[in-house]
């Protein structure tokens, strides 16, 4: 009789402790995206043409992440609207990042010449950035303050209007 | 079906081109690619996959095994660009160890409570394990129904 307590105390403590492990990965994959206002997720940008870029180091400057990849074809729609605008505000301290999502780095160069993208871009490394910013496809753009909080963010391809709206409304 | 022929045809005439150049047997291409799966498609192998990210990992694959690099690496390179979601079969370590053990944890807990069913239901009933042999004849059979336990019970009350 005793032993039977025990061999189901330990199942339903095996099948409970299974449920919390599945909970958990359950509510890893659910948290929401950084929502406005908050603290953007600091990353570090390996850039295609060498070097690095991480995001805290540019507290003070208005960041633009964009998420893209050479295969996704409204990214390609919006590209050379984000390359005008890093035109137009870089000189104004704002700063554009190109992060390349789930591609191969042949095709994402072949992209930024396509394009004539200029503004410094890499890949999503093992999609970690993706991750922490939960985004839910490509394109995706977050607009990061001065102060490193999300200010904006924009599913599918940022209209020009808007991003310049965004952009002016955090610039001094 | 005529999808993976197209492919793998096109991969054969890919190894062949870079072979050309450096020595690389298909079968090399092939041990790659059955480990790796397309990085969009959830687990869709990448030998099966016709995106464009797809044929230019085959590409790839071809171009790294001629320049010489072995196996584990280029699968190393992978999973560096797009995580473990790109392995075939997910490493035994970490929360992927989860895939590997509950399956057998599965089978286990299940057999036992099979196991434990069955003992339940070979048990002969109290109610007739602890009475007495019918007259003359074989021990009475094994009753679980209560109801039938006690019609039992009084017949041999009545005898």
């Amino acid at each position: 009789m005793r032993r039977r307590v025990i061999w189901g105390a330990a199942a339903i403590g095996l099948l409970l402790a299974l449920i919390g492990l599945l909970a958990m990965a359950l509510a890893q994959k659910m948290a929401g995206r950084p929502e406005v206002g908050t603290p953007a997720p600091d990353f570090t940008l390996s850039l295609f043409d060498g070097g690095q870029v991480n995001l805290a180091e540019l507290r003070g400057k208005v960041v633009v992440i964009n998420f893209w990849a050479s295969w996704c074809p409204e990214c390609a729609e919006e590209a050379s609207r984000l390359e005008q605008a890093w035109r137009t505000y870089g000189e104004r301290d704002v700063v554009f990042l190109g992060v390349d999502y789930l591609d191969t780095e042949r095709a994402a160069r072949e992209y930024l010449v396509r394009h004539g993208i200029t503004y410094p871009n890499g890949p999503d490394l093992g999609g970690r950035i993706a991750r922490a910013y939960h985004i839910t496809g490509v394109p995706e753009t977050f607009i990061v303050d001065r102060e490193g909080l999300i200010a904006h963010v924009h599913i599918g391809p940022i209209p020009a209007e808007q991003l310049a709206a965004e952009l002016e409304r955090l610039l001094p | 079906m005529r999808r993976l022929i197209l492919t793998l045809l096109g991969l054969a005439l890919l190894t062949v081109s870079v072979a050309a150049q450096g020595e690389v047997s298909p079968e090399a291409v092939e041990a790659v690619i059955e480990q790796l799966s397309c990085p969009l498609c959830g687990g869709i192998p990448l030998a099966e996959c016709d995106l464009p990210v797809c044929d230019d990992m085959r590409e790839i694959i071809v171009e790294r095994l001629a320049a010489g690099e072995s196996e584990e690496q280029i699968i190393a390179y992978f999973v560096e660009q797009y995580g473990e979601q790109v392995l075939i079969v997910p490493p035994r370590r970490g929360f992927s160890l989860l895939v590997w053990v509950l399956p057998g944890l599965a089978i286990i807990i299940g057999g036992m409570m099979v196991w434990w069913a069955l003992r339940r239901l070979a048990a002969p009933s109290p109610a007739l394990s602890s009475g007495s042999e019918i007259e003359g004849g074989e021990p009475p059979p094994a009753v679980e129904d209560e109801y039938l336990a006690r019609v039992e019970r009084e017949l041999r009350e009545l005898e």
